[in-house]
């Protein structure tokens, strides 16, 4: 059986753990010097969904220092499902997590994306409510609160938007 | 190495507009108590056309991470705000600035770029000696058309295919890999190796990020990756060639430095004639493409042509060099709108001939051309014979069909097996497939058995069913129906019914059709026209009063003049039937008024399936 290969992306404001959240799943990666060089580092992992054998090929695009820069539009492009990656200690959750989600539609439209809040391991209980985002978003398959330190949802934030991009 | 590449890249770009950036702040701070934000505005894009323009094309914030201390918070939303607008106004100007210093400062981008493109060449020159060795030994083979009929023949005896043949004996020109990689998402499709030893471990991966690296420098150069791109990466002794047509670019690993340009283009041109439609809706899987026939196509790219080298001077050794070319915008748009509206033409043509010519019935037909423009036809219909006669008739159009019939074994099992396996949850995909399949073999029996053009829409846990039923009585079965089979989801139902025509009323004695019912009959005539399937029956009751024979007589002629009113008006004369009856209509009863009289002259009618 053949392999399907799809390319992912994450996205998120500085310093969520994007690069930390692929760290722990991948199975295959180019060094981490490349982000700051060109603003994208790309990663492997091989996974099933269903009854397909999938590659992922998981890019980690680099937002910006300042939360109000974006990323290159060009690196989400042709993207067949998303990662937007938030954490628990930042501000303006679903502020920042708009903007992303904009920039994500504006040129993929609702493709497949699942929420991580990410560094649920400082605060297990955080909740917050992602009500309000699934109206003007449809592609938000699922929210997850995941940790890169403890590895809590990493395996299944994959495998949930992996299951969903195969649907 | 160098120590930090991207303060280099950054010192590069700003250097010279620190000054710039100086008198910006000045202004800014003078601007401060300007009211007006939007002379503000229009008063610095003067002044910072060319800082912003490369902190916008440079992408990583730097820029406003630099000035955001220095100026309100307000300023900055409104930059930010306008960042298209920015763009457009500045592009022109900038553009020319950044070609110009590219060139000028080419070591330093070299240095910047280095690192990626390092790693990923240093396998080819780790192996170039192991090259060599194979290169001396291999034997060339001579008479290019009798090596040909040579490969082909042994190609059949041997069972493999050309293209692997073809790569075995060619001359070990300097291709030693070939790429051909989904633009958009940066998807491998293609990778052809000369030898088993060249072969990328992580092919998937250097295609991404080789697709990364054109974008960051096409987007750096210019906004418009139509006007120039990236054309040439360079390091050492080797070389990474990149051609690009509308949806697909092929990169080429070199070492002899040869100048590849046409005959990339030529072979691309082959490929992208043969696959546009292929290649623009790539999606990873490479089963949606004939992948050996493109290797083939390809391979052409491994055989010497020694003609066509040219020697061509390269750069001192472990320089890294980008080329940037311009280049007019290539045909392949066009090319690729025209190939894929032939294929167009070609499926409706198709469609009507199942469809229209044999009127068949087919639910959720999907017509879809693959590879080698192989056509492929899903549905369902409700009979084996249907299904037979579309694989006939879609022989002719090199078409695949797939469509099931509700008679088929394995759909019918659907229904069997039901109430056992069932799981309200359906969370899975397996199941959900299950579960569609049983609303599609059960939409195609109702649509069957009513002709009608009922259809499903099935999302999360909702079944909505919606088209038009004969009459209301069907309408009723068909929703408790519907509630057995799949009462377990929430269902929506938006049926309309063939809608009912009104009652024509004839004066006593008279068997003429009143002025005012002109309007009833174009409407059962329209009706007519759009529900074609259905038979209007119709029904012709009289008053009671005197004789039953006469009574009869009279609702003869008054049914012979109702129908072939319809039948001027364009009624099939098939569809049309008539029961004539001398008695009143049930919801008359016996001893009634003079105004019960009046109504029991009528003619009603009823659309039907069956006579
Ligand atoms: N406690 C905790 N720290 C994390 C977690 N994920 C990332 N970090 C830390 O957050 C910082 C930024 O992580 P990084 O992956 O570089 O974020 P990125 O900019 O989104 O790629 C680093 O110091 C990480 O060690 C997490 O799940 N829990
Ligand atoms: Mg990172």
């Amino acid at each position: 059986m053949s392999i399907i290969q799809k390319k992912i992306i994450l996205i998120g404001s500085f310093s969520v753990g994007k690069t930390s959240l692929i760290r722990r799943y991948v199975d295959n990666s180019f060094s981490d010097d490349y982000i700051s060089t060109i603003g994208v580092k790309i990663s492997k992992k091989m996974i099933d969904a269903g009854d397909k054998k999938l590659m992922l090929l998981i890019w980690d695009v680099e937002g910006a220092l300042d939360n109000i820069r974006r990323v290159n539009k060009t690196y989400i492009k042709g993207a067949a499902g998303a990662i937007v990656v938030t954490d628990i200690t930042s501000e303006h959750i679903g502020e920042t997590l708009k903007i992303h989600l904009e920039d994500l539609y504006s040129v993929n439209g609702p493709i497949p994306t699942v929420i991580a809040v990410n560094k649920i391991d400082k605060d297990p209980g955080f909740r917050f409510d992602m009500e309000p985002l699934l109206k003007d978003y449809p592609g938000i398959a699922a929210t997850l609160y995941t940790s890169a330190k403890s590895g809590q949802n990493v395996e299944e934030l994959f495998a949930v938007l992996a299951g969903r991009i195969t649907e | 190495m160098i120590l930090d590449d991207y303060s280099k890249l950054k010192r590069l770009l700003f250097d010279e507009e620190l000054a710039t950036i100086n008198r910006m702040v000045r202004d800014i701070r003078e601007l401060e108590h300007a009211q007006e934000k939007d002379v503000l505005v229009e008063r610095l894009s003067q002044l910072i056309t060319q800082v912003v323009s490369k902190a916008i094309q440079e992408n990583r914030g730097q820029f406003y991470g630099a000035i955001q201390p220095i100026i309100s918070k307000g300023l900055l939303d409104e930059l930010h705000r306008s960042d298209e607008e920015l763009q457009k106004i500045l592009y022109p100007v900038i553009l020319s600035t950044i070609q110009e210093q590219v060139h000028k400062q080419k070591d330093l981008i070299v240095d910047a770029l280095y690192p990626i493109m390092g790693n990923m060449i240093s396998k080819y020159v780790s192996s170039a000696i192991k090259d060599m060795m194979l290169e001396i030994n291999q034997k060339l083979e001579n008479s290019l058309s009798f090596a040909r009929w040579k490969r082909k023949f042994r190609a059949r005896l041997l069972g493999i295919s050309e293209a692997q043949m073809l790569m075995q004996e060619a001359d070990f020109s300097s291709v030693d890999a070939v790429f051909l990689i989904h633009k958009e998402s940066g998807l491998l499709i293609v990778d052809l190796y000369r030898e088993e030893n060249y072969k990328f471990e992580e092919a998937e991966m250097v295609a991404s990020m080789l697709s990364a690296i054109r974008s960051f420098v096409n987007d750096w150069i210019s906004n418009d990756n139509k006007l120039s791109e990236l054309s040439e990466i360079e390091y050492g002794n080797s070389s990474i060639s990149i051609e690009s047509a509308g949806s697909s670019y092929l990169a080429v690993v070199t070492r002899n430095k040869i100048d590849m340009k046409d005959k990339l283009a030529k072979v691309l041109s082959k490929v992208v004639d043969k696959y546009s439609r292929e290649l623009m809706n790539y999606d990873g899987d490479t089963s949606s493409i004939d992948i050996a026939d493109i290797k083939v196509i390809l391979s052409a790219l491994f055989v010497k042509e020694h003609t066509a080298a040219r020697e061509k001077k390269f750069p001192i050794l472990g320089v890294l060099f980008v080329t940037i070319l311009l280049a007019a915008p290539t045909g392949w748009y066009g090319y690729t709108e025209y190939l894929a509206y032939k294929v167009k033409q070609k499926e409706l043509a198709l469609k009507e001939l199942i469809t229209e010519k044999n009127r068949i019935h087919v639910y959720d037909m999907d017509i879809t051309t693959r590879e080698n423009g192989k056509i492929i036809l899903s549905g369902m219909v409700l009979k084996k014979e249907e299904k037979e006669r579309i694989e006939a008739l879609g022989k002719g159009y090199n078409a695949l069909s797939m469509v099931q019939s509700v008679e088929d074994d394995f759909v019918r099992n659907f229904d069997v097996n039901f109430e056992k396996n069932f799981d309200t949850s359906f969370n899975s995909s397996f199941d959900r497939r299950y579960e569609t399949m049983r609303l599609k073999s059960f939409i195609v029996k109702i649509n069957g058995l009513y002709r009608s053009d009922i259809s499903y829409t099935f999302k999360g846990n909702e079944v909505s069913f919606s088209g038009t039923l004969v009459n209301e009585t069907i309408k009723k079965k068909f929703i408790e129906s519907a509630q057995k089979n799949f009462g377990h989801r929430v269902l929506h139902f938006d049926i309309r019914t063939v809608t009912k025509i009104e009652n024509i009323y004839f004066e006593f004695d008279s068997v003429e059709i009143a002025p005012e019912y002109t309007a009833v009959l174009d409407r059962a005539v329209a009706l007519h026209k759009q529900y074609g399937d259905y038979f209007l029956k119709i029904y012709i009751y009289n008053d009671e009063i005197g004789p039953d024979y006469i009574n009869r007589k009279i609702s003869y002629a008054r049914a012979d003049k109702i129908r072939e009113a319809l039948i001027e008006r364009g009624f099939d004369e098939q569809k049309v039937i008539v029961r004539s009856f001398a008695k009143r209509p049930d919801f008359i009863d016996s001893n009634g008024t003079a105004d019960d009289s009046q109504l029991s002259r009528c003619a009603t009618f009823e659309w039907e399936l069956n006579k």
